[in-house]
């Protein structure tokens, strides 16, 4: 159980970033950087760093074993250049400030006017776009309310690191536990050099009283390549978990390799919504970031269930597949989504159900909107296993196209080996149509307009299952991101 | 006609286009406000060409002449914008746009036309209290606004769903092509009552329409007959009634003699 | 050394410095084929197979064939005119090397072209083909002229105590413009027989092609067909209906589609019990510009009884917008009520299965075929599907319901 730490007085953004005052990073964490270069000494001095104990230290060299023994996934569909691992740094201090514009009239104008476009308040502008100002929010006070509301249920939320130091017992009873470190390449290399993430656990009977959000931990900027989240839900617990922001990412860190993994008991619900805007960059897509994320979900106990919300734009060649295991009876996973991809960008997304228990359930629906020279695949698989007795899946999943030049792919696989199960699969494609697009300007709405009504209406059923919150932003999102699709 | 002030639409040498196919050789014409024009002709004559191009579809090129609406140039405006400026053209098959509900597909449209107007925004109560009135008058089940536009309507709920439209958008000029078709009695009553309305309040109407009934209860100004793209014969309500007794053919036969 | 052997030794040669299929290939993943000496292995001291290859029942006017040898330079050159070389087809992908061990043990092939009849009357072929050797590698050619239309059934059954094959089996399918064929295709092996059956078709302008297929399960069965629709307006329908009492099937059915106005559906009802072992695999594509395009893939996997395994993937790539796709997947028992209602007029429960099954395959059949008459008619009404049905799927083993 957490205590919350003492309030400060607004403090400078600079110091809230280099010394985070919440339960948060240890704190000589911005003393040094390690050279670039990946071998067992790195993860020893980052381990030594984070003075991790030693179950920790031991988990990560393992994990870097395995990882030298793999090799790099290679899908054809994704065109990535290779990624050189010995040239990356695994361990650094904060970004300095000495490079950052010094208030929002150095920052890119464009950039601007994206924040304006999604309504972005104005201190979060400043803060997003990495300006050194005083910080004259107050989002210390907002930060501290919500943490006293948390720790009188006894909901632990904090940052990956400070779990590790004060319930190291739940760390290491769930670490690896749903993704395990040999699971793929990706995931080895996070569980060998991940830096920080959150750390979510929700006790018996407690439905958490707000929605969670990442944003809250105010050095989540920090976390840069290989994040690690650990959600926790208890017997007949519930709790929602949103991770991202609409506004548009900047970031240097070519690569990202993070790890989520959720586990739910006996009647415990998890929600876990993201949604990621990845800022373009530039049109022809180059600058893009490789987004490459392992979330997969353990519905562990009987009639729990998991559910995955996912809205992905930009640039991001992102290759991402949240999954749920169902091992409970009765256990209930679920996944929507929607892709948008424009200009030049590849998405390739999905996710995995696989039944394992009796009587579990799924449900997909996905929507892909392919625009410009973009294209977007979806794969999922479902797996129904031999002792999965009564499984029922059901999958909708729709592209919508835009324009005469970019993709949509859709490769599900359904993989049954019980006779009682029930898997439907349907999956349609539709396109803005000449007609459509005509019929609803000859009412006076623009093409822009329209192509923004059309496009909501698609993917209302996803728009539906976020939280209320992201939902608006969520809209303002898709309009922002097709611009220059139609018209 | 001869009018003091300027007709609300003036059509001009008007010669359309569809792919190869030269459909309008020319037409000019001239619709008042608050007048009502019945547009007769045979299939394929043009009847659905004449709205389709002042309202700017793309499949329609427009090779020369010109086009008016209270003395502002419509065509080299979008389509979009040519609707704001106050012109509605129903369709004669109203394609469905799937996910997006009737009710917030009205709603965007009618503040669309707002804003163009300058006139404020409506909200969601209010523009509601006023389309289950509108849709209650037209005989719309009130279910079909919380619908995805024409998504599973029949051919006559979707003419009544261009109507809702019409009523609530108020256009300065409106052209509806055969707006009867699928309706019964009632409904077509309906429709002219409507039409009166809103003729009362100074829209301007074209009609295109064979069904001499509705013709006569709508008490048209002008009936035009056209004909191999150009309009052949003006005149009254006995023109409709002549061409409903004899029929397209011998009116060729006769303007050949 | 003649120009035939050098053709040989040359595909030999490629399949050593290739290699056979990888374990890991996207396409055969889920059932590695056998390696490669299995398809290419002479059984030098057993006694060789008196099956002879193709034989075509019924001469028929319109149709022109010819067998050829393939170890003879002349014919062999004659027998592969106008075909692509291995690894160099359109689609091929991750089956080159069945292409190259075909190339490397052909002995004979067959070449039909069927021209076009006076009042479009369809020329009746009867294609039946009967393993020669223990392990072959059979080729057969079919052009339409353009307009001709032709039905053709393609039987591959096998008698009773014939020992065991490996059969690679190509074929290659030309419709000119405007021709039309529907090909009804039986692929019944023995339990043990390895079986892998490449089709390549390809559609000119306003060609329509429906195949329609009827196989069952064995050691190692492989169905694949490519189909390509070149010309605008062409249009293709596949169907396969899978009797898997026991044994394993891979279908792979793959069409491009390259032209305005296609249209291409591809249908699988897979009837599976025992450990049967199956994957239905439909993977189309739609390339830039084909306006109008029409495409539907529905694979159906029903568990009959036992443990069967089914991996459905219907894969759509879609690179144009103006195109109206969909697809779908299902796996689930048959239906209670349609079950209940016929056990309720009266039949007991295992002629209503067997009722319900033959009318799901029938329909099948016939939705892809479309109306038939003459051959096909006495075909599909003949009993053969019954039978199969029958035997494939007997009742054995003890079934969940509900």
């Amino acid at each position: 159980m957490s205590s919350p730490t003492a309030t400060r007085q607004a403090p400078a953004l600079e110091q809230a970033l280099a010394r985070p005052y919440q339960h948060g990073f240890v704190t000589d964490i911005e003393s040094d950087a390690l050279p670039p270069g990946l071998d067992e000494d790195v993860i020893r001095a980052i381990s030594r760093k984070k003075r991790e104990p030693r179950f920790l230290l031991d988990w990560r060299l393992a994990a870097f074993e395995r990882w030298r023994g793999m090799e790099m996934p290679d899908w054809a569909r994704l065109k990535i250049e290779p990624i050189d691992f010995q040239a990356l740094c695994y361990y650094s201090a904060p970004k300095s400030l000495q490079n950052a514009p010094k208030s929002l009239d150095e920052v890119d104008p464009k950039l601007l006017e994206t924040y304006e476009k999604l309504n972005v308040p104005l201190h979060e502008r400043a803060r997003l776009a990495g300006v050194a100002v005083d910080a004259v929010f107050d989002s210390v006070s907002v930060g501290t309310t919500f943490r006293e509301q948390l720790a009188r249920v006894g909901v632990i939320f904090c940052s990956f690191s400070h779990a590790v130091g004060h319930h190291p017992e739940l760390v290491e009873k769930y670490l690896g536990s749903v993704v395990p470190v040999g699971d793929n390449f990706y995931a080895a290399l996070n569980s060998a050099v991940f830096s920080d993430g959150s750390f979510v656990y929700i006790p018996q009977g407690v439905k958490c009283p707000m929605e969670l959000s990442s944003y809250f931990r105010i050095n989540a900027r920090n976390t840069g390549q290989f994040e690690r989240t650990l959600i926790i839900a208890e017997e007949g617990s519930s709790v929602s978990y949103l991770e991202g922001c609409t506004a548009p990412q900047r970031d240097e860190n070519q690569l990202h390799a993070a790890v989520v993994e959720l586990v739910a008991h006996d009647d415990a619900f998890i929600k876990y919504s993201t949604v990621q805007n990845w800022y373009p960059g530039d049109e022809q897509g180059r600058g893009g970031i490789y987004n490459f994320v392992t979330k997969r979900g353990l519905a562990a106990g009987r009639r729990s269930r998991i559910a995955w919300t996912q809205i992905e734009t930009g640039s991001a060649i992102t290759w991402k597949y949240p999954s749920v295991v169902l091992r409970g009876d009765g256990s209930n996973g679920e996944f929507h989504s929607i892709a948008v991809s424009n200009h030049f960008q590849q998405a390739d997304t999905g996710t995995k159900m696989i039944h394992l228990g009796r009587n579990t359930t799924s449900r997909i629906v996905s929507k892909g909107i392919s625009a410009g020279h973009a294209h977007n695949s979806y794969r999922g698989l479902v797996r129904v296993n031999g002792g999965a007795e009564g499984a029922c899946n059901h999958t909708q999943c729709d592209s919508l196209l835009i324009g005469p030049d970019c993709g949509a792919h859709t490769f599900p696989y359904v993989d049954a080996a019980r006779g009682d199960a029930v898997v439907e699969h349907e999956a349609t494609t539709t396109r803005i149509s000449e007609e459509r697009l005509f019929y609803c300007q000859q009412r006076g709405i623009d093409p822009q307009e329209a192509t923004a009504l059309i496009v909501g209406g698609f993917c209302q059923a996803v728009l539906e299952e976020l939280p209320m919150e992201f939902a608006l932003e969520a809209k303002a999102l898709l309009a922002v991101s097709l611009e220059g699709a139609v018209g | 006609m001869t009018h003091i002030t300027q007709p609300l639409l003036q059509v001009r040498d008007l010669r359309v286009r569809v792919g190869e196919r030269t459909v309008l050789q020319s037409v000019s014409l001239d619709v008042p406000a608050g007048a009502l024009v019945v547009l007769m002709g045979a299939n394929g004559s043009g009847k659905s060409t004449l709205g389709m191009a002042l309202a700017g579809h793309p499949s329609y090129q427009v090779d020369g002449g010109q086009a008016l609406l209270g003395g502002q140039d419509l065509l080299p405006l979008p389509a979009h914008e040519r609707a704001r400026a106050g012109l509605f053209v129903s369709f004669q098959s109203p394609p469905d746009v799937p996910g997006v509900k009737n009710n917030l597909f009205l709603r965007t449209a009618l503040n669309a036309v707002h804003e163009a107007r300058g006139q404020p925004p409506l909200d969601a109560f209010d523009f509601l209290a006023g389309a289950r009135q509108t849709a209650k008058e037209l005989g719309l089940p009130e279910a079909l606004l919380g619908r995805p536009v024409n998504e599973g309507f029949s051919g006559g709920e979707r003419k009544r769903n261009e109507l809702l439209q019409l009523a609530l958008l108020q256009p300065r000029l409106a052209l509806l092509d055969e707006i009867d078709s699928g309706m019964d009695v009632d409904g077509v009553r309906a429709v002219v009552a409507l039409v009166q309305r809103l003729r009362a309040q100074g829209t301007a109407f074209i009609v295109v329409s064979h069904y001499l009934t509705m013709i006569e209860q709508l008490q048209p100004d002008a009936v035009l007959r056209l004909d191999q793209g150009r309009i052949a014969e003006t005149g009254d309500i006995e023109l409709a009634r002549r061409i409903a007794r004899t029929g397209f053919a011998r009116q060729a036969e006769t303007a050949e003699a | 050394m003649d120009s035939a052997q050098a053709d040989i030794l040359a595909a030999r040669e490629h399949l050593d410095a290739r290699g056979w299929i990888a374990r890991c290939s996207e396409a055969f993943h889920h059932l590695p084929p056998p390696a490669l000496p299995d398809w290419l292995a002479t059984h030098d001291d057993a006694p060789p197979l008196d099956g002879p290859g193709w034989t075509l029942g019924q001469g028929a006017s319109g149709v022109q064939a010819r067998w050829l040898d393939a170890h003879d330079p002349a014919q062999r050159a004659e027998l592969l005119t106008g075909l692509p070389r291995p690894g160099e087809r359109e689609g091929e992908g991750e089956a080159a090397p069945f292409a190259w061990a075909h190339r490397a043990l052909c002995r004979e092939g067959l070449r039909l072209h069927v021209a076009a009849m006076p009042q479009h009357v369809p020329v009746c072929l009867q294609l039946h083909h009967r393993p020669h050797a223990r392990a072959e590698a059979p080729l057969l050619v079919l052009d339409l002229a353009p307009g001709a239309h032709c039905v053709l059934i393609e039987t591959h059954e096998a008698d009773i105590g014939r020992p065991t094959v490996a059969q690679n089996l190509h074929a290659h399918i030309r419709l000119g413009q405007g021709a039309r064929l529907q090909h009804l295709r039986i692929a019944a092996p023995q339990a043990d027989d390895h079986m892998a059956h490449h089709l390549q078709v390809q559609l000119a302008a306003g060609a329509d092609y429906a195949q329609a297929l009827a196989a069952t399960g064995s050691g190692y069965h492989l169905q694949r067909s490519h189909i390509t629709l070149q010309g605008a307006g062409a249009s293709a329908r596949q169907a396969a209906l899978l009797l898997l009492g026991s044994g394993q099937i891979d279908q792979q059915t793959y069409t491009d589609l390259h032209a305005t106005q296609c249209a291409s559906q591809v249908e699988t009802l897979a009837l599976a019990q025992g450990w049967a072992h199956a994957v239905a695999n439909a993977h189309t594509r739609i390339a830039p510009g084909s306006d109008g395009a029409s495409v539907r893939q529905r694979l159906t996997g029903v568990p009959l009884a036992g443990h069967p395994r089914l991996i459905l993937r219907p894969h759509l790539e879609i690179l144009h917008d103006d195109v109206q796709a969909a697809h779908g997947a299902t796996w689930g028992a048959l239906p209670e009520d349609a079950l209940f209602y016929a056990r309720q007029r009266g039949l007991d429960e295992a002629a209503a299965r067997a009722l319900i099954i033959e009318g799901m395959a029938h329909a099948l059949l016939e939705r892809c075929l479309g109306p038939c008459d003459g051959l096909l008619a006495e075909w599909l009404q003949g009993g053969w599907l019954a039978r199969a049905i029958a035997q494939q799927l007997q009742p054995g083993e003890e079934v969940h319901h509900g």
